[in-house]
């Protein structure tokens, strides 16, 4: 690929962990930045530009970037909650998972981030959705609920997401409903093989795809006074977050599906409630023999906020994140993806939706997610093709429909 | 330096980062859940504490210190007054 590179020296050298943050944000610096790589052991990036760009006008973005992220960042310790290894008697991990899944017909890729699954692989991530609301069921006496893949970009706003990841919103726009521009519009695409908009003011954004199933569920409650034992949902929809030049086959996905169980209630109730599930899923490792560990980790805020929140996060235990190992790296080192995580939010969506707990204080509420087709990267890059290898509590129903 | 001189250089501190919580900032009362300081600003209180006391805090000690009476405590205990102006 042509183009060219620039080193830029940190000011102070930075960890592994927010290495990872700033390579993936580099994503959004400059559309003339293909990527920023972090090199010599964190003490310096690597701007890899397009062919014609501005190097000093990139160079000035990407410091702007590495400013936001780098210059207030703390580190702080991380906790690990639970693990599981592989038995060492166990085949290697699988590679070239995605291209064996599309050979057999298991996977299509219909767009950037957008993939379709048939097969074993469609059968593994609805036994694993089932297996989750069974949990949620069983375990919490979760009600189900289901919602819209679209969401008012006002309660979006209120849910602070805009301010939190900007980056990520799919936004759903149409056209104004004016006679005249709608049919500019329509002229316009007549003979057109590709989405041709010749005015984007004759377009308004109304709402949003949902990024994360739980917001429906705080607005469902809009106003409600909970009763001694709070509220436990379960629900399970399309997720929708934009990920740029970071898209990866089932790793990373634009429109991907997730089963979240959603707590709300006194604080006390909601930790620990969280804590259980923490406990569940621990068990699912065992019981589907996989390798994984849930840890400390943080969501990926904007740059200009993400000191400070990450800070609030990290600190204050907010986060967890199951991460199941997958294919290593070309050059061997090894690698896990994020499949699940464990989040509470304080009271922030008790207060923003007026949501009183059983203590007459704003709910908290927390949830917990499972990122299903990472599930199923993970179960074939750690059971491979042989159903023989897979364990009995999935073998029947992955590969006998 | 008194405690309440050590009291209100705190509260200098609180000023600059929450302006609108800084005059309820005393005894007891939860920083971020009874006065309203937001969790976006707890990064940059921790760090202006540091530069107003130069002194480096722990993280775990900043995290328990949530009320004016445990951040005076925390700061004492940390030899901010040596350092004191």
């Amino acid at each position: 690929m042509s183009g060219s590179t620039e080193t830029l020296d940190l000011p102070l050298p930075i960890d592994a962990d927010l290495a990872a943050d700033v390579e993936k944000q580099s994503a959004y610096v400059s559309p003339e930045i293909r990527r920023i790589r972090v090199r010599q052991g964190g003490a310096a990036v690597v701007l890899e530009l397009n062919a014609g760009a501005d190097a000093a006008e990139a160079r000035a973005k990407a410091t702007r970037f590495l400013e936001s992220m780098t210059a207030r960042h703390r580190k702080l310790s991380r906790k690990v909650l639970a693990s599981r290894k592989r038995p060492a008697s166990h085949p290697p991990l699988t590679r070239n998972v995605h291209e064996e899944l599309t050979r057999r017909g298991w996977l299509f890729e219909l767009g950037r981030g957008q993939l379709g699954l048939a097969g074993p692989a469609l059968s593994l991530i609805r036994v694993l959705d089932a297996e989750c609301t069974r949990m949620g069921k069983e375990r919490f006496l979760a009600t189900e609920q289901s919602y819209p893949a679209l969401i008012p970009a006002t309660v979006l706003a209120r849910c602070g997401y805009f301010s939190s990841f900007p980056q990520s919103v799919s936004f759903v726009g149409h056209l104004v409903e004016d006679f005249d521009r709608i049919e500019h519009f329509r002229q316009a695409n007549l003979e057109s093989k590709e989405l041709t908009v010749p005015d984007r003011s004759a377009m308004t954004l109304e709402a949003c795809l949902v990024p994360a199933v739980c917001y429906h569920a705080y607005q469902t409650l809009e106003g409600a006074k909970l009763g001694e034992t709070g509220a436990v949902i379960t629900s399970a929809g399309k997720c929708f977050r934009y990920e740029s030049s970071n898209f990866t086959g089932l790793e990373r996905l634009w429109d991907f599906t997730m089963r979240e169980v959603i707590f709300i209630g006194t604080e006390a109730q909601v930790l620990e409630r969280r804590q259980s599930a923490i406990d569940a899923v621990a068990e699912q490792l065992g019981r589907w023999d996989l390798e994984g560990a849930i840890e400390t980790a943080n969501d990926p805020f904007f740059p200009t906020t993400y000191s400070t929140k990450t800070y609030w996060q990290v600190r204050s235990d907010l986060k967890f994140e199951l991460r199941l190992a997958v294919e290593p790296a070309e050059d061997g080192t090894p690698r896990t993806i994020a499949a699940g995580s464990f989040n509470s939010h304080e009271n922030f969506f008790g207060n923003a939706f007026g949501i009183t707990a059983a203590d007459e204080k704003p709910a908290f509420t927390a949830c917990v997610g499972w990122g299903l087709e990472r599930w199923v990267l993970a179960c074939f890059t750690q059971h491979g093709f042989d159903p023989a290898a897979w364990p009995e509590a999935l073998r029947a129903s992955v590969f006998s429909a | 330096m008194t405690a309440g001189d050590m009291e209100e250089r705190v509260r200098k501190v609180v000023r600059r980062v929450a302006p609108a919580v800084a005059e309820a900032f005393s005894g007891t009362a939860d920083l971020y859940r009874e006065l309203g300081v937001k969790s976006v600003a707890a990064l940059d209180l921790l760090l202006s504490l540091e530069e107003e006391f130069k002194i480096s805090i722990p993280d775990d000690a900043f995290g328990d210190a949530r009320t004016a009476e445990t951040l005076v405590a925390l700061m004492k205990k940390l030899g901010a007054e040596e350092t004191a102006a």
